[in-house]
């Protein structure tokens, strides 16, 4: 591997990893925007130039002072312009980052903002494709019906009990796996508890894609497929993208 | 709580928990169901709350590993060790886990393993740090606990008793021995209450019967179950709370009451309902006294209610009703001050009149008179119309606790910014528009949607400007008491600002910024303390009343002699003022009384007075396990013997131990020293006054047993005085231990002097001794001898050799009429008084090595000078063990706490018809006096007002032959007050006798 490509997969890697990616100029040394954060030789005062990525609970920082905590050796210069691939520490009436790597900002790596905006463009596929990996079947289909688990029998009561139920599934096309009949039920909680309100609900009717996983459901003493993560449901919209996804695995 | 950079954040952050850092309250964390802000960061964390600044501001700190966020957190910072813990089910996993980090603002929580564990629920965390005794420092963690392994008996408490060390061991309790019926478990709440004396309750809902389900709505029948363990959790394991009519662990407070569950039907406002609402509080400064909260659905109303209730008596037994009920309302915690305030923090919902919609208020109420009359803050109202996210809408449970005087407080409610909904105020820390009534991003301009948030509150009792306090310990200029109660130093009697001088002058504090502390004088003496706040901003006048007792652990306090009778001094501070020094109050050392005395103040203001009761008849620690010095800032005590030593062999000294206790008992006194001080004292040794002796050994503990209320007895400590140039001081410490608690302790100092300094103390000390034995037994010729040792003092610097001649003329004199005195009054010789002194003859008149023919011959001054030291303190504690043979005044407060004790518990006489009479009488006379409304002098009164109810007592008890008549007869023709004492402790002594099984 040349030494472009492990820069390539280290921006790939960094950006995967790195809630917030924003190039700065350096304001401050040994200084810190909230009074909370422990100043050492290595936190810095950073403006914001220009924001690659970040979640949209964070308004948008450009323009404005943060604290970053620096881990890589070679201490920067007031005025330095970098570009920063960090993680979340502290947010108050600033905000404080941890330094994962950071790169200066001139001619020699002119094409990095390319390859960051790239790589973070791919972020929402790289998701899917390692759910597409993990799933044991994938299939299109449609709800036919949906109910309380049949078989289920709780053995405990909880406030986040999961109150399985089931949905029957008419299979429109197998895209992974082996699974040869028409209706496949599968199994999802119906709680709105913390614990699996984000987990997809199905209703009748739900056309779609399903990346299905087996798994133990405590109370039925028994495994089933199931779709518990967001992105086990998809609009057949992604069919395509999906079966591009299945190919490169190469086991449809 | 929403930081301003979150201001965009629009997720449910409910079921809110706090935790306030005892020993800095500046520094509290806080949690709820709030995300990772990045929610991709790797490794995975979530966040909680930090300030520190008391809680004015708030900064969200990634450093819990569960991500994105967790599902159930509770948090507590250990008392004193600064390190903050967390009990979490871990997302995604769902495991139970166990936290902590010392360092809450910076790095991440680590995970201690041992307590990971699998199909647990709602883990609450308790947790403290042993202030004194045994395991001081140790961090003990409490952890309430549904355990599903354990099915059917589920409710846990699992705890750690050294939660701060390296690989921190867990034990798990199973609470429940009763039959589980036809339920298959108990409730998901499971709330631990520690006091600091190691006493820990814990309360659930111990399930009969379940109907239904879960996610369709069910009713639990249960009961609702107090358990309590006298020792850390380790002691009887939770069985020292045994309901009498089945004899098994723990009381039913409430039995079979219905609990509704579900998240359809059991709902109320958008909340559902799932058997979380329970709350237990101990007071801080007693630990009888508990307050529970829990929730049922009454049955003829079907509202579902909360009920508060109290046991004044460890949990024994409750108020027969609630002392509060509250319908429609949820999410019940108590907390009580260290003044006894209670705080009830809770959530309700109401439906409008006008508009006929629902709503959720949030209130903290605060009641000194368990809400006969109650502060009623409603801390928010607001209209219950934020759609649900997820379950629970609010927060299945919120939290409440009390750092000293003041309450700290977290609820979850609707963040709609409007003023109304707030009626005592609010602070956002998010961009919002109260006029627009939107919320708005960090940009300022893009209106965000409303949610819920977590919302603190604070509630201060007294502001720092007029929170006045005298440190209990000061360590150097920049270490010291900050008025935190509890004070979080073990040793709080050593360093503390009350302190005695010969004259009236404060001295010079030394460069560790403490006062110079002089040993009481005989006659004139002048009593100073220094008290402090820690805000300047309005003039006050403060009150400091100084009291002493007698030197060692559990005698009751007296004030001081002060001449002329005016026991208040009034300090006055002006506004820019934040720390001042009393003048000297003038007191006299009665000529009759030993110079070994501890000293304490008491601080007040109309709006900081000091916490009830006075420290005026009572002794830390008694009658209950109340810390009264380190819980109230306004007390100070300093109980520190601090003696100058000199020359070659062996000084001893003595403290006494007293039985400050209503009831016999086995007295535990754990002594220790510093490590780098240990090859000093290798020869030391410890001595039990009518038992034996043994080699010391710093950490070991002394059982002075079965010591019956207001006994004296003696302890010593014999060391070696080091070589000439040692100068450290030889300190050790001894602590009163009650459940490996320390409720009281003294010190000694052994303070290397030179031989000059040691001489005058000697012959000052001589004077003083020989004084007391004089005007206390009316002899001629130790008055004599104390004459002899004042005209040596007044010559203007003592020579050695003088000394010398001084010791072999008196050591002569004292051998011949001091053991006639002695064997006057006791057959033997409890202190070996005689063989010190001859001793001391041997000393003075020892053979010369270097001149064998010449046999007598002057001795060596310095094995004089330990030797006539330790025959002098020996002979100071018997002359104090006669005195106190003869009734102590300081004991008659305690002498009717006793009567009330006896005369309401034991069979004998509980079952008197007047006993109720009697102890009535009593609590009237406990009341006034704690209250100063009436003193020793009018103890007599109430003695001949009771003479006749000891009359029939007598009569009454005639038949068990204990012959009361003559102590009854006795009390009619008492001269003093004193002796008035010990007649009626005599009285009060057999009639303990008739309780042969008395047990605490």
């Amino acid at each position: 591997m040349s030494d472009r490509s492990k820069d390539q997969k280290s921006i790939a890697e960094l950006t995967q990893r790195a809630g917030f990616i924003f190039q700065g100029t350096v304001e401050k040394l040994q200084s810190a925007t909230m009074s909370v954060v422990p100043i050492t030789d290595s936190t810095v005062v950073v403006r914001v130039d220009e924001i690659f990525r970040a979640t949209p609970n964070l308004g948008d920082f450009t323009g404005k002072d943060i604290t970053v905590q620096l881990t890589t050796p070679h201490k920067p210069r007031i005025g330095n312009k970098l570009i920063f691939f960090t993680e979340g520490w502290l947010y108050g009436n600033s905000i404080a980052v941890l330094e994962i790597r950071r790169f200066q900002v001139n001619d020699a790596n002119a094409s990095l903002r390319t390859e960051i905006t790239n790589e973070i463009q791919k972020l929402p596929d790289n998701e899917l494709q390692k759910r597409v990996i993990h799933a044991e079947i994938i299939v299109v289909g449609k709800v036919l019906k949906s109910q309380a688990a049949v078989l289920y029998r709780p053995s405990r009561m909880t406030e986040h009990e999961p109150d399985w139920w089931e949905a029957d599934i008419d299979v429109q096309s197998l895209e992974k796996g082996t699974y040869s009949k028409k209706i496949i039920t599968i199994y999802f909680p119906h709680s709105v508890d913390i614990m699996w309100y984000h987990a997809p609900k199905y209703y009748i009717g739900q056309e779609g894609i399903w990346l299905l996983h087996t798994s133990q459901i405590e109370g039925t003493n028994a495994e089933f497929y199931t779709a518990l993560n967001p992105l086990d449901f998809q609009p057949k919209q992604k069919l395509e993208r999906i079966r591009s996804f299945v190919m490169q695995l190469g086991v449809a | 709580m929403i930081p301003w950079s979150m201001s965009n954040e629009t997720h449910q952050d409910s079921e809110p928990n706090v935790a306030v850092n005892p020993a800095n309250p500046l520094q509290i964390a806080a949690s709820a169901f709030t995300l990772d802000p990045f929610r991709v960061s790797i490794p995975f964390y979530s966040p909680i709350f930090i300030s520190i600044d008391g809680g004015n501001t708030w900064t969200l700190n990634n450093i819990v590993p569960s991500a994105p966020m967790t599902y159930d957190i509770t948090i507590r910072f250990g008392a004193s060790s600064n390190i903050l813990y967390a009990a979490i089910l871990h997302s995604p996993s769902g495991l139970m886990k166990v936290l902590r980090t010392n360092n809450f603002s910076s790095g991440s929580m680590t995970e201690l393993t041992s307590e990971t564990r699998a199909s647990v629920d709602m883990p609450y965390i308790q947790a403290t740090t042993v202030i004194g005794g045994i395991d001081v420092g140790k961090d003990r963690i409490y952890i309430g606990n549904n355990d599903f392994n354990t099915i059917p008996n589920t409710a846990k408490i699992d705890q750690s008793l050294d939660a701060a060390g390296l690989t921190p061991s867990f034990d798990s309790i199973i609470l429940k021995t009763r039959p589980i019926g036809g339920a298959r478990q108990d409730g998901p709440a499971i709330r631990p209450a520690i006091h600091p004396s190691g006493v820990v309750y814990g309360i659930y809902y111990g399930y009969t019967d379940f109907r239904g389900t879960f996610a369709f709505g069910g009713t639990a029948t249960c009961d609702v179950v107090v358990v309590r363990d006298n020792n850390w959790g380790i002691g009887s394991r939770y069985w020292d709370l045994i309901d009498p009519t089945d004899n098994l662990r723990g009381i039913r407070v409430a039995r079979e009451i219905e609990v509704p569950w579900g998240s359809q039907i059991s709902v109320i406002g958008q909340e559902r309902l799932c058997g979380s609402h329970l709350s237990i509080v101990v007071h801080p400064g007693d630990n009888r006294m508990v307050y529970i909260a829990w929730a049922d659905r009454q049955v003829s109303t079907g509202l579902y209610t909360l009920h508060v209730r109290k046991s004044c008596d460890s949990g024994r037994t409750w108020s027969a009703s609630d002392i509060k009920t509250l319908a429609n309302a949820i999410n019940p915690a108590l907390a009580v001050n260290i003044r006894g305030k209670v705080g009830f923090l809770y959530q309700q919902h109401t439906i409008s009149h006008d508009t006929g919609l629902g709503g959720w208020d949030t209130h903290l109420e605060l009641t000194d008179n368990d809400f006969t009359t109650s502060d009623n803050l409603v801390l928010a109202t607001v209209p219950n119309e934020i759609p649900v996210q997820y379950f629970p809408y609010l927060g299945d449970y919120v939290h409440l606790m009390a750092v000293g005087k003041d309450f700290y407080g977290v609820f979850s409610t609707s963040n709609l910014p409007d003023m109304a909904n707030f009626p005592n105020g609010v602070t956002y820390q998010r961009n919002a528009n109260f006029s627009t009534y939107t919320l708005l991003g960090t940009d300022g301009t893009t209106v965000i949607q409303p949610s819920i948030d977590p919302f603190f509150v604070k509630v201060t009792q007294i502001p720092d400007t007029s929170d006045f306090y005298v440190r209990d310990w000061t360590n150097s200029t920049i270490s010291h008491d900050s008025g935190l109660e509890p004070s979080t130093n073990p040793i709080f009697f050593q360093t503390s600002d009350i302190w005695n001088r010969h004259n009236n002058s404060p001295g010079v504090f030394n460069m560790n910024d403490q006062p110079d502390h002089e040993i009481p004088q005989m006659d004139r003496n002048f009593a100073f303390a220094r008290i402090c706040r820690n805000s300047a901003g309005t003039s006050e006048s403060v009150k400091a009343h100084f009291l002493s007792s007698e030197f060692g652990i559990g005698s009751n306090y007296q004030n001081v002699n002060v001449d002329p009778f005016a026991h208040d001094l009034d300090v006055n501070f002006s506004s820019d003022m934040l720390m001042t020094l009393t003048s000297g109050v003038r007191w006299n050392l009665p000529l009759f009384s030993s110079n070994h005395l501890r000293l304490a103040v008491e601080i007040s203001t109309l709006t900081d007075p000091i916490i009830p009761p006075s420290l005026l008849g009572h002794t830390p620690g008694w009658p209950t396990t109340d810390l009264m010095i380190i819980n109230d800032n306004n007390k100070a005590q300093r109980n520190m013997g601090v003696y100058p030593i000199s020359g070659v062999g062996r000084v001893s000294f003595y403290a006494i131990i007293h039985n400050g206790a209503t009831f016999p008992r086995n007295v535990n006194v754990l002594y220790e020293s510093a490590k780098k001080i240990e090859n000093k004292l290798q020869y030391a040794r410890i001595e039990i006054i009518g038992g034996d002796s043994q080699p010391f050994q710093s950490g070991n503990i002394i059982t002075l047993e079965n010591m019956q209320p207001g006994e004296n007895r003696w302890i010593g400590l014999t060391l070696e005085v080091p070589n000439i140039g040692d100068n450290e001081i030889i300190s050790v410490m001894f602590y009163e231990i009650v459940n490996k608690m320390t409720v009281d302790g003294f010190g000694i100092d052994a303070q290397p002097s030179t031989l000059s300094r040691v001489i005058q103390d000697n012959l000052e000390f001589h004077a003083s001794v020989f004084k007391r034995i004089s005007v206390t037994f009316n002899i001629d010729w130790t008055e004599e001898e104390s004459l002899a040792a004042q005209n040596l003092l007044f010559q203007e610097k003592t020579s050695s050799q003088t000394y010398l001649d001084f010791l072999h003329v008196h050591a002569k004199l004292i051998d011949i009429k001091l053991p006639e005195f002695i064997m006057s009054h006791t057959s033997v010789d409890p202190f070996g008084i005689h063989i010190a002194l001859k001793n001391l003859e041997n000393a003075v008149q020892r053979m010369s090595h270097n001149d064998p023919d010449n046999m007598v011959q002057q001795g060596d001054v310095n094995v004089c000078v330990p030797t006539h030291s330790t025959l002098l303190h020996k002979l100071d504690a018997f002359v104090t063990m006669l005195q106190k043979s003869k009734g102590d005044p300081a004991d008659i407060l305690q002498n009717v706490m006793w009567q009330r004790d006896l005369y309401s518990k034991i069979v004998h006489l509980k079952k008197l018809e007047f006993s109720a009479q009697i102890v009535k009488r009593s609590e009237e006379f406990i009341h006034d006096f704690e209250m100063q409304k009436v003193g020793n002098t009018d103890y007599p009164k109430l003695i001949s007002s009771l003479l006749e109810i000891f009359r029939k007592t007598s009569e009454a008890l005639v038949s068990l032959n204990l012959q009361l008549e003559k102590d009854v007869e006795d009390m009619t023709n008492f001269g003093s007050e004193t002796a008035l004492q010990r007649m009626h402790r005599n009285y009060l002594l057999k009639l303990q006798s008739l309780d042969k099984n008395y047990n605490h």
